[in-house]
C-alpha cells in the first residue's frame, strides 16, 4: 500500500479522504451535511475517538458536534469563513483530545475515590458512606507514565476497602488505562 | 476532598473565562462565544469549563431551541452560580495584582547618591 500511495500522490489524497471520512464511524451522523461540514466533522469524530469509550457519544453529540455545527450554520460570515472556523475548532480540539481525556479520567477517578460508598449492595461493612478511599489524594498517580509510580499507585490499592469492587467496575468498563483495583489496565484488560 | 467551591484555585486560563461570565453574571454562555471573547482555541476552553463544572462554579443547561426550525441541534450554556461570584471577583482581583507590572522606579542619575 505504501509504495502504491509513493506512486500516486492523487491516491494517496483519495486514501487520506477516506480515512478521515471513516474515523469513528459510530459517531457519524445524518446531522453532517454538505462540504462545508464534512471535513470538519470528519477532525472532530477522529478527536472523540481519544475519549473514554463511556463518555465519548454523550461529549460528541451533546457538546462537539452541537458547537461546530453552530458554526458552520449559525455563526455570522461567509461560507469559507465558516469553514475556516470550523476546520479551527476541530483541529484544536484533535490536538488536545489526548489531554481533555487525561482529564476526564481524572476526574472519574477522582469521583469514584470520593464517592458515596453503599455498604449493602456492595457486601461491604464497616464503611461510611463518603468515605474517602486511600487513592483520593492523588488521582494522578494512578495515570502515571513512570513504572516506579505505577508500582507506587498498585501499593495504595492493596488495603483499599473497595479494591475488589473497584477492579471489578474497571473491567466492566473495559478501562483503557490506570490502576484500578491494584492492577495495571491497558487497552481495556488489566495487564 | 471535601469539593468546596472555595478550594479551587483558577488558573490565568480560567480566570480569563470567568471574566466573560463576571461581566454579566445572570447572562448564559457557550463554548463558542467564549472562544470569540477569550480568543482561547477550543481545546483550551471545554477543558477549563469542565473543570469549573465539576468544581461547582458553573451550572450547565441545554439551549431552549427547536432543532428542526433551526436546522441544527441545541448546544449546552454554562451559567456562573451565583454563590461563587465574589470568590471569583476576589480571585480575579488577586491575579490582575500578581500579573500587575511593579511601579516604574525613576532611572538613577549618574553620580547621584554617590553609590555607583
Amino acid at each position: 500500500v505504501i509504495s502504491l500511495l509513493m506512486m500516486c500522490p492523487a491516491g494517496a489524497f483519495a486514501f487520506v479522504v477516506a480515512m478521515l471520512l471513516q474515523a469513528g464511524s459510530d459517531l457519524v451522523s445524518e446531522e453532517i451535511r454538505g462540504w462545508l461540514e464534512v471535513v470538519p466533522g470528519a477532525i472532530l469524530r477522529m478527536a472523540a475517538m481519544h475519549l473514554p469509550s463511556g463518555q465519548r457519544l454523550e461529549i460528541y453529540r451533546e457538546v462537539w458536534l452541537p458547537d461546530l455545527l453552530f458554526i458552520t450554520r449559525k455563526a455570522e460570515g461567509r461560507p469559507i469563513t465558516k469553514f475556516v472556523t470550523g476546520t479551527k475548532y476541530s483541529l484544536a480540539m484533535l490536538r488536545t483530545a489526548r489531554r481533555q481525556a487525561r482529564d476526564l479520567r481524572r476526574a472519574q477517578r477522582r469521583e469514584l475515590a470520593v464517592a458515596a460508598v453503599a455498604p449493602q449492595p456492595l457486601g461491604l461493612t464497616g464503611i461510611q458512606v463518603g468515605t474517602a478511599l486511600p487513592c483520593a489524594d492523588d488521582p494522578d498517580l494512578f495515570f502515571a507514565e513512570s513504572p516506579d509510580e505505577l508500582e507506587e499507585a498498585k501499593s495504595i490499592c492493596h488495603g483499599c476497602p473497595v479494591k475488589g469492587t473497584c477492579l471489578a467496575g474497571a473491567i466492566d468498563r473495559r478501562e483503557p488505562w490506570g490502576v484500578w483495583g491494584g492492577q495495571l489496565f491497558l487497552r481495556g484488560e488489566p495487564v | 476532598v471535601s469539593g468546596g467551591v472555595a478550594d479551587l484555585k483558577l488558573s490565568p486560563r480560567m480566570a480569563q473565562i470567568i471574566r466573560v461570565f463576571l461581566e454579566d453574571p445572570l447572562k448564559e454562555r457557550y463554548g463558542f462565544d467564549l472562544m470569540h471573547a477569550t480568543g482561547l482555541p477550543s481545546g483550551t476552553v471545554y477543558p477549563a469549563l469542565a473543570k469549573l463544572q465539576a468544581a461547582g462554579w458553573l451550572t450547565v443547561g441545554r439551549e431552549d431551541i427547536d432543532p428542526r426550525v433551526e436546522g441544527r441541534p441545541a448546544r449546552r450554556f454554562y451559567r456562573i452560580s451565583a454563590a461563587v461570584v465574589p470568590t471569583a471577583r476576589w480571585q480575579l482581583a488577586e491575579l490582575s495584582a500578581r500579573y500587575r507590572p511593579p511601579a516604574v522606579v525613576a532611572p538613577r542619575l549618574a553620580g547621584e547618591g554617590g553609590a555607583l
